[in-house]
């Protein structure tokens, strides 16, 4: 049941990394880094996916472009069987979908110029050459707020939030139509933070890109996207809209996940629901619901049965036996 | 409330090839018995160097404190011998890192570590120390304490070794310990738990607590008082109860409108434009004139640098528009 105005429709994906050990490099177990995940991204849509260290939500951004191979699951794009596609394919689907990375330090080559940086996949997708070439790079960076005349510079040159901008130039050169955005404001300072997030709003509103955002800031999430969802040890434990998740979380991981967050305003502070303990290892997880160790709110079926997703109202979802507000 | 620390225009330069870096300018505050006191700013701004003078710490060269007075407990750090110093470091004034990774040596477990900083500091014997090291790691809610002395620190998590490095801090007691991004690498839930422990200990023990971070939502919640620093100065100056209900800096202001606040609607932020300066070369006259929304080009702004002042009971502003 495929929806026109789905963009990506993501289906039970699973990707597990076998752990190896001893001399003969036995497999004996699977990390369950992304263990059965579904969720579709509207055209136009900002879709985030909110989790904290080590709950898959890089390992889906990295599964979706194919820099990971999947262990199941389906991935639709547009009409195209991501996992099925054969290179041609895929060079094509690479074109349309782009990646800004986290850290802005190691995701630009030292040795290449910015206009090298953002021109070799336009040159190698043969969008353009020559002066040509020239152009499209130079209008590029006028686009993400920097100066042409930084072309024939080296990344080292620039600031963090600089080289972000130049790695969000490089994503746009190819004109995409989905761009994957892993935490691309983690590493920058407060100030600097909003200069990019407000940059990445307007070039969507611009070229009408649908963007899948994935941040560990729940607060930024919520203010960025228009569908949130959570992770939790590889699963999607809740999505909703992004007033609503807020106004009414259903699943107790994501209410303590907000609670958590420092507010300055202290007419905003939640009551604050400490989590017991930590996550716990993503080789070994809990039977169960997998966040049962650390539920406040936790009953005995909670150890035995793991919730699947369900559909509660207005398009609300939650993996929970006992969720809360209902 | 009597004071404990006490800085009076503290300037910490570092000589580099390709200049001076004035890390930190004329800064002064002072911080009260039991009181926890937040240095607040982007990355760059000078805090975590602040933190290292104190601590005496500052590698020299190429770095060197020009100018100024530390005193704590009415002794002048400044003027003690090295060995004096290492007395005092550890032992009345404590540290802890951001990243509790690198700050915790991987080849000996943890009991060794804490237990050497018990040995050197309190003077005890060897079981005695790993006794109370025992002790302290229950106290920062580790559990099977007498277990977990055994082991590594790679075999803990990042929250587990920030609570050895907790641990570690307070096992001497000490009356003022400074924490140093304590909790930038953890996730939020561990974040929450870790500062939450912090607190707890603070009151027991009645130290008063130096807090250097960029989360001005931690500041709000937790800190007595605030500076905000920018480019090696300190912009604001409050308790922080007045600096988040009436910011009068134009940067703390636009700090403030950066962030996205949980539950808020609004299509975009209020970004500051434009980015940190360089230390090598700070702009003329105000620091902050260039990304300014109210200098309008103000010949004041951009000659003459403003000083800290007074504008309102408590409330330091160093502005010449406010």
């Amino acid at each position: 049941m495929k929806d026109k105005d789905n963009i990506l429709d993501i289906e039970e994906l699973k990707t597990y990394f076998p752990i190896k050990t001893g001399l003969l490099r036995k497999t004996v177990g699977f990390l369950k880094a992304v263990d059965g995940v579904t969720f579709s991204i509207k055209r136009g849509q900002t879709f985030g996916l909110v989790g904290e260290s080590g709950c898959g939500k890089s390992t889906v951004a990295r599964t979706i472009t194919r820099l990971e191979r999947a262990t199941a699951g389906r991935i639709i794009f547009n009409d195209l069987d991501v996992l099925e596609a054969d290179k041609e394919q895929i060079l094509r689907f690479r074109k349309k979908v782009s990646l800004i990375f986290q850290d802005p330090y190691s995701s630009l080559n030292p040795r290449m110029t910015v206009g090298n940086i953002i021109g070799e996949p336009v040159k190698t997708h043969k969008i353009a050459s020559g002066i040509n070439l020239y152009e499209k790079v130079a209008d590029t960076l006028t686009k993400v707020g920097l100066s042409p005349e930084y072309i024939n510079r080296y990344p080292h040159e620039f600031s963090g939030g600089q080289r972000q901008r130049i790695s969000i130039a490089r994503a746009l050169a190819l004109n995409p139509e989905l761009v994957i955005c892993d935490e691309p404001v983690s590493a920058l300072d407060v100030s600097i933070q909003a200069q990019i997030l407000n940059l990445l709003k307007d070039i969507q509103a611009e070229f009408n890109l649908t963007l899948l955002f994935i941040a560990h800031d729940l607060a930024v999430v919520q203010f960025f996207c228009d569908v949130v969802a959570v992770m939790y040890l590889g699963r999607i434990v809740e999505q909703a809209e992004s007033d609503l998740l807020y106004k009414k979380p259903l699943h107790p991981y994501t209410e303590a996940l907000m609670s958590a967050i420092p507010q300055i305003d202290p007419s905003l502070r939640k009551k604050r629901t400490i989590l017991k303990g930590e996550v716990p290892s993503i080789v070994n997880p809990p039977g169960g619901c997998p966040f049962h160790p650390r539920c406040l709110y936790a009953k005995e079926k909670c150890s035995q049965i793991a919730p699947a997703l369900e559909l509660k109202e207005d398009g609300h979802m939650v993996a929970c036996h006992y969720p809360l507000s209902l | 409330m009597t004071e404990l620390l006490n800085i009076e225009g503290l300037t910490t330069q570092f000589y580099t090839e390709k200049g001076i870096v004035k890390a930190v300018q004329d800064v002064s505050f002072s911080i009260k018995k039991g009181e926890t006191f937040a240095l607040v700013g982007e990355s760059g701004c000078g805090k975590s160097v602040t933190a290292l003078s104190i601590m005496r710490l500052i590698p020299d060269p190429p770095g060197k404190i020009v100018n100024g007075k530390i005193s704590f407990n009415g002794q002048d750090l400044l003027g003690l011998k090295e060995k004096e110093m290492r007395a005092i470091r550890g032992n009345n004034i404590s540290m802890i890192f951001q990243e509790p990774m690198t700050s915790l040596n991987p080849v000996y477990t943890i009991g060794d570590q804490i237990a050497e900083a018990i040995m050197l500091h309190q003077k005890k014997d060897i079981e005695a120390s790993w006794r109370e090291a025992v002790d302290v790691l229950r106290r920062v809610g580790i559990a099977d304490p007498d277990q977990r002395v055994y082991e590594y620190p790679f075999q803990m998590s990042g929250g587990m070794r920030q609570r050895v490095m907790i641990a570690m801090g307070i096992s001497s007691r000490p009356d003022l310990l400074i924490a140093d991004e304590p909790t930038t690498a953890l996730d939020v839930t561990m974040q929450a738990q870790i500062l939450d422990l912090l607190d707890e200990i603070q009151k027991e023990y009645g130290m008063s607590v130096l807090i250097i971070t960029h989360n001005l939502g931690i500041v709000a919640e937790r800190a007595d008082n605030v500076a905000v620093m920018y480019a090696s100065r300190i912009a604001e100056m409050a308790d922080a109860n007045s600096l988040f209900k009436n910011p009068l800096h134009p940067y703390t202001v636009g700090l403030l409108n950066s962030i996205p606040k949980l539950g808020e609607e609004k299509q975009r932020l209020m970004a500051i434009p434009g980015n940190v300066p360089n230390p090598l070369r700070f702009p003329s006259g105000c620091r902050f004139h260039p990304r300014c929304p109210i200098c309008n080009n103000d010949s004041r702004c951009m000659a003459t640098e403003p000083q800290l002042e007074e504008k309102e009971p408590g409330h330091m502003v160093a502005c010449w528009k406010v």
